[in-house]
């Protein structure tokens, strides 16, 4: 068990078209559909203050796919593919490309998560260009447990992982989040992805942890 | 391959590099082949009984290793879920669907129903009752075939023309349901290569239709032109725009006419959906594009049976050539057994009541604006509706079902309408008022209500 934690976290998933994100994914996933032919983007930003590698952020974009249960297990909330992971420190990406095969940003992100009021905001930048501003008014939730699941790949295989949060939770349908993009690359990556800038389901979390289980191979990857 | 070029760095997202097939391990075989469309993805819910951390979008996709494996999930969920709330969507009426209800499980009275599409109250009506059961003593309970083979009947023939003559439209075809009639029509006239659009709230029916006929399938921001616009805009080739007349889970309108002049700025064809329009709506009951003064820009008009008529059924009205065409390729309708003759017969009668008593419509309209004020007085929320469908907002997925009941204990039968049926927390009931509703019936329902979301701390 790998645990981090977290002051707080902001989520946001927006509509994008589905052949869209079936590229970024390896064969044997597929984008859950929010409607037909629009699968779900997700922006996750976290601001962990405890973990193995020591305090820092992180900024993740990721693809939402139907997470995988056996019979036996329990069924997890939803399961993402990250593919971009960018964070603030240099060991908290080696750490995350090493122990969950993640696909991290080889350059140290600015990731600020900021409160006033019941506003959430979220600014990323690389070398003080800013990437993204991601905007959501959710006030604090109740405590909540919820398992997500993970998955990953290298070269030959498909690997997924358990994750346990636990912490304060909040979200809403409300369409009162906002997301401002910049010229940056990365921006314009999502830009072109986004049926609409509006996010269509916002998350906060506060104080709370990550649990990851261990990392499974989920299956093999022939070329 | 992807790739993010960075300001300062280029990052490789080489999936097909690294994954470009794959296959099970042993022991841990995994969920392949397309993706099914989901009205919502999975994604957390609120907070409460561990149950309700989920909801019926978490079970629609495949997971596990064998396709039934969902279903053990689900039925663990299921066992705590049903009797939670989700058993009132399997509510058992023990009466006619009239403005009164018996559901002896729930009340012994007889309860205020608020949940029917009996908008213009003809499915009791006596004259309607008997058309229908002369069309079963005449035809039998059955068509027993294909309306292109051996199932057309006369009465179809002639409830066809009405309807046709109806709408003042050449012809007219009708089809064993609403949502046949548009997964035939869409599936029919678009395919691959061609560009299809609608609203992100059109029925499932629209959207089957549209991932049935392989189009490029585009959606714009729920009554929001400009949206429709921009996904006109860039549109290659044939195109088809499917709307509804009124939204049935708010209760809005669409902006035809707006609508209508981006059609025919970018070369699309307009097919409305009036299932909750059409009889209800315009001087002569044609649907909101008769309201609106647009019936011509209109190219293909759907509509129901089983609403303002009362019955069961869906047809469209268009051009001759449109019909002949449908009646050959639209594979619901083809495929289909004919709708059974007594309810032809009864549809019949139902719709020259409709066509000649324009009291029944104004009827209705008096009676949703004694509703709506009633509503508002108790300082209930009914969002946007302009129509016969008024919500009343409740806001509070984990409630509402206990509400319902609440609601039904005092008297009033609605249907709790909750995600993924509607946004998350925007959980609603959705009252449907008839002409067949007694003014005073409507006030006290709204007081009951009132009285019931005030005691649950929601209304003003």
């Amino acid at each position: 068990m790998t645990r981090y934690g977290f002051r707080q976290a902001v989520g946001a998933f927006f509509v994008a078209e589905t052949r869209a994100l079936s590229r970024y994914l390896p064969a044997g996933l597929f984008p859950l559909e929010a409607r037909p032919g629009c699968g779900v983007l997700a922006i996750t930003a976290f601001d962990f203050v405890d973990s193995e590698v020591g305090p820092y952020g992180e900024l993740v974009l990721s693809v939402v796919v139907p997470p995988w249960a056996g019979r036996d297990e329990e069924l997890p909330e939803t399961a993402f593919f990250p593919f971009f992971l960018g964070t603030t420190t240099e060991v908290s990406r080696e750490h995350a490309r090493d122990r969950w095969l993640l696909p991290a940003h080889d350059v140290c992100l600015s990731i600020d998560i900021t409160r006033s009021g019941v506003d959430r905001r979220v600014r990323a930048a690389e070398h003080g260009e800013e990437i993204l501003s991601l905007t959501t008014p959710l006030p604090a939730g109740p405590p909540s447990t919820r398992l997500y699941q993970c998955f990953s790949a290298d070269a030959g295989s498909l690997h997924r992982v358990g994750i346990q949060v636990d912490g304060g939770f909040r979200d809403a349908e409300e369409e009162l989040g906002r997301l401002e993009l910049s010229h940056h690359g990365l921006a314009r990556e999502i830009a072109g992805l986004l049926e609409d800038d509006i996010p269509f389901r916002e998350q906060a979390m506060d104080a709370g942890e990550q649990r990851f289980g261990e990392l499974e191979k989920h299956m093999e990857l022939v070329s | 391959m992807q790739q993010i070029q960075f300001s300062g760095s280029t990052m490789n997202i080489d999936i097909a590099k690294r994954t470009p097939q794959a296959r099970p391990i042993e022991g841990s075989p995994c969920r392949t082949g397309p993706q099914l469309a989901s009205e919502s993805p999975s994604l957390p819910a609120e907070t409460g009984p561990e149950w309700q951390h989920k909801d019926l979008s978490h079970f629609r996709n495949g997971t596990g290793a064998d396709v039934f494996d969902v279903q053990e999930h689900f039925a663990k969920w299921w066992a705590r879920a049903k009797p939670g709330g989700y058993d009132l969507h399997d509510l058992a009426i023990h009466s006619a669907p009239d403005v009164r209800v018996s559901i002896p499980r729930e009340s012994q009275e007889r309860l205020i129903n608020l949940a029917s599409y009996n908008y213009l109250g003809l499915s009791r009506r006596r004259e309607v009752l008997e058309a229908g059961a002369a069309a079963l003593g005449r035809y039998g309970l059955g068509a027993a075939g294909s309306p292109c083979l051996s199932g057309l009947l006369s009465v179809h023939e002639e409830l066809a023309s009405e309807l046709a003559a109806f709408h003042g439209k050449e012809a007219a075809m009708l089809f064993p349901s609403g949502y046949s009639a548009n997964v035939g029509v869409i599936s029919t006239l678009v395919g691959p290569g061609d560009v299809v659009v609608t609203d992100t709230l059109a029925h499932a029916s629209i959207l089957d239709g549209c991932v049935l006929s392989k189009a490029d399938l585009r959606l714009f921001r729920h009554n929001d032109p400009r949206s429709l616009e921009r996904k006109l805009a860039d549109a290659k080739g044939r195109k088809l725009v499917v709307i509804e007349g009124v939204y049935s889970m708010d209760g809005d309108i669409a902006p035809l006419a707006e609508i209508a002049a981006l059609c025919r700025r970018y070369g699309a064809r307009l097919m409305v959906d009036e299932a909750h329009s059409a009889f209800v709506y315009g001087p002569r009951g044609r649907g909101l594009s008769e309201h609106l003064g647009v019936t011509g820009d209109v190219d293909i008009h759907l509509g129901t049976l089983s609403k303002s008529l009362g019955a069961m059924g869906g047809y469209v009205v268009g051009s001759r050539g449109l019909i002949e065409y449908l009646r050959a390729y639209a594979r619901s309708q083809v495929f289909s057994c004919a709708l059974a003759p007594a309810v032809v017969g009864g549809v019949l009668a139902a719709l020259r009541i409709a066509a000649r008593e324009p009291e029944l419509r104004q009827r209705l309209w008096h009676n949703v604006a004694v509703m709506r004020d009633a509503l508002t007085a108790e300082g209930v929320d009914t969002g946007e509706s302009t129509s016969q469908v008024i919500p009343v907002m409740v806001r509070d997925d984990a409630s509402i079902a206990s509400i319902a009941r609440e609601l039904m204990a005092d008297g009033v039968y609605l249907n709790p309408i909750r995600y993924p049926a509607v946004k998350r927390h925007q959980s609603r009931f959705r009252v449907s008022i008839s002409a067949a509703h007694e003014p005073s019936e409507l006030k006290k329902a709204a007081a009951i209500i009132g009285r019931v979301l005030r005691r649950r701390g929601i209304s003003a």
